[in-house]
């Protein structure tokens, strides 16, 4: 158990990859109980499922006041939000000397191939959102047997530390905090599309009318039509502000999600973009904060070539 | 507000409608792809002439009848929209939310398309029973073509339930409806085809979703003239100023209470003419009032602008009213949603 200790000032990025859920219970609940006698506070975010075996191994530690739980499902449904979610549970023990422990599992099996592939960008990011900052600790479970083993090896690029069973390594394949890439990557290609428009200011509402017309075709809800229409109008007109002045916008549908695209000249520099919360400045940007808040997914690449920003919407 | 020294900003345009402000400005009959109207819901019918023989199938607008003939300004037919000119037509959408409008034309839409066949069997069937020696042998027909179209509506109806529900519409009653208008027409010798619009309409009259008194008679169509205006005009020695029509919004000034009434819609088009307006309305200080209840999408910038005015004018108290849940939802998560000298208010500001 030795093992567990690491060092305490910075911040550790672990990933650890369990056999079945047996080993999964038993090693983080090692590592809450851990925290517990360190008295540093402990945020576990995981499926409800899993939180469930964990509070009935950790017993009364479980309704420690220093360890919280949080379901998955919710907090991360679009993995742009999870940063900003560890972001609010560091700054709130910012003025506490000592560590901070987290639990944080954001992959599972059903994810789709882009939600993987934005969950697998959010790894990345974690590193360089944290990376010099508050010493806090964070394990990130993969299920071995349930992942494939692509998924999993991608897991040891983002992660500086791997733990299997009990033992922790640096992790060989680690590729460090700093990853240009993880903007340029380029998206797979479009479905053939429903509409292709281009627009500048002038057109925005029109623009909204179309993207309006076939979120209803697509079956969506009135409610959640309202949600992409704001997300939408708000990555548009970055592209009228910042984009060159126009845009193009493209909708299609793969499945039960409708994609809504749109694209620019411009060039967005900050990976991080959309996962700041917005304080009281009120010239500070949110409208990529809107649509990951209102998207099941948000995808955004850049580079010389210009900009692309992909919104999901899920149909019920 | 008409001092402000801005291009963007002009007064309204007096558009020439022949004296008929409630006549459809728009070119008919309308293409599939037709987008120039947010209120348009189209409707399809299959034309005949004379001898019953089909023409094709045209599209119409629910909210278009026949005006004119009168003995008003001219005796001559017009297309009228019964929703008025285009105030009144954002008036509507303002009442039954754009969203909303927008999923039940694509349900109109899809029911046009699912029901077609059976549609145009059903106007043979009956063609063939107007024109028949034997009425008996006609009449069978009709009806094997009713059951056939009764059941492709069902269908429709049933793997849309949910998106009916949620523009206020249970399936239950509608299929009543449908049934009701099948039997009577039936027996009529009526050659409209069935529509699933004006079922819809006439659901829509009675459910929830239409908010009042106001969306009642919107939707079934009385002329939105709001009468407090007109009195506003008649009680005050002078006249209030027009409108200003930034683009896509309109801006009215009220001075008791003393604030702005917005309709429209607000984004990067007109948000600079829009904060303009709402800064130099905040100077002034005391209680401001901002009517945004006919404001059909506003933008970051629209909320944006609004705190600005409150943050810059320290003794500004600002009261918005009619805000919708999704923009109380944006208002939040952009981190505006308690700011002191703000105050949300439900109901629509006094006149």
């Amino acid at each position: 158990v030795s093992t567990m200790h690491a060092p305490t000032e910075e911040f550790r990025h672990e990933a650890f990859l369990y056999d079945d859920e047996d080993a999964f219970v038993r090693v983080c609940a090692a590592f809450v109980r851990e925290g517990v006698e360190a008295e540093e506070p402990t945020l576990v975010v995981v499926d409800a499922a899993k939180i469930g075996r964990l509070r009935e191994e950790l017993g009364t530690d479980a309704e420690r006041p220093t360890v919280r739980f949080a379901d998955m499902a919710e907090v991360g449904v679009n993995p742009a939000r999870i940063i900003p979610a560890w972001r609010d549970f560091v700054d709130r023990h910012a003025g506490e000397a000592g560590r901070l422990r987290g639990i944080g599992e954001p992959i599972w099996p059903e994810r789709s191939g882009d939600e993987l592939a934005e969950c697998e960008r959010h790894e990345r990011l974690l590193n360089l959102a944290f990376d010099g900052g508050r010493p806090w600790w964070l394990l990130c479970p993969y299920d071995l047997r349930r992942l494939q083993p692509e998924v999993v090896d991608r897991a040891l690029t983002s992660h500086p530390f791997v733990r299997r069973r009990d033992a922790v390594d640096a992790s060989p394949g680690y590729l460090g905090a700093s990853l240009p890439e993880v903007l340029t990557e380029p998206l797979p290609g479009p479905r053939t599309p429903w509409i292709g428009v281009d627009f500048d200011a002038a057109s925005l509402a029109a623009i909204r009318h179309l993207v309006a017309r076939c979120a209803a075709r697509a079956g969506l809800r009135s409610g959640r039509i309202g949600d992409l229409l704001l997300a939408v109008n708000e990555v548009a007109t970055n592209s009228v502000r910042h984009g060159g002045g126009q845009g193009r916008v493209r909708v299609w549908q793969e499945g039960a999600t409708l994609l809504c695209e749109v694209a620019d000249g411009g060039l967005v520099e900050d990976p991080l973009v959309g996962r700041h919360q917005p304080g009281a400045d009120l010239a500070a940007p949110r409208g990529l904060w809107l649509a990951n808040q209102l998207c099941e997914l948000v995808q955004l690449r850049s580079s010389a070539a210009g900009t692309v920003v992909r919104l999901h919407m899920r149909r019920p | 507000l008409t001092d402000v020294d801005d291009e963007r900003v002009v007064e309204t345009p007096v558009a020439d409608d022949h004296g008929q402000p409630d006549r459809c400005p728009f070119p008919r009959p309308f293409t599939a792809e037709f987008a120039g109207c947010p209120a348009f819901q189209p409707v399809a019918f299959v034309a005949a002439d004379s001898l019953n023989k089909p023409l094709g199938s045209e599209l119409t607008c629910r909210h278009l009848v026949v005006g004119g003939g009168g003995n008003g300004h001219s005796s001559r037919f017009y297309a009228r929209c019964v929703l008025g000119g285009s105030a009144g037509r954002m008036h509507w959408l303002a009442v039954v939310g754009r969203e909303r409008v927008e999923v039940m034309r694509s349900l109109q839409e899809e029911f046009d398309e699912q029901t077609r066949e059976q549609r145009e069997e059903l106007f043979a069937a009956k063609v063939a029973l107007l024109a028949a020696p034997d009425v008996v042998a006609a009449g069978a027909d009709l009806d094997r073509a009713m059951a056939g179209f009764l059941a492709a509506t069902r269908a429709v109806l049933d793997e849309r339930e949910e998106r009916f529900a949620d523009v206020g519409l249970p399936v239950a009653p509608l299929m009543r409806l449908v049934e009701d208008w099948a039997q009577a027409w039936t027996r009529s010798r009526d050659l409209d085809l069935p529509q699933l619009g004006s079922e819809l309409m006439r659901a829509l009259g009675r459910s929830p979703v239409a908010d009042g008194e106001a969306g009642h008679a919107a939707l079934v169509g009385r002329p939105v003239t709001t009468a407090r205006r007109v009195e506003l005009t008649r009680v005050r020695p002078d006249p209030a100023p027009p409108p200003l029509v930034v683009g896509t919004l309109r801006v009215e000034r009220s001075d008791d209470p003393p604030g702005l009434r917005l309709a429209g819609e607000v984004d990067a088009a007109n948000v600079e003419a829009l904060a303009e307006l709402l800064s130099q309305a905040a100077l002034a200080g005391g209680e401001l009032h901002v009517d945004i209840a006919e404001v059909l999408f506003c933008d970051l910038g629209g909320l944006r602008a609004l705190v600005r005015a409150l943050q810059e004018s320290p003794h500004c108290r600002m009261v918005v009213h009619g805000m919708p849940g999704h923009l109380r939802r944006a208002l939040h998560i952009a981190g505006w949603a308690e700011l002191p000298g703000l105050a949300l208010a439900d109901e629509a500001m006094r006149p």
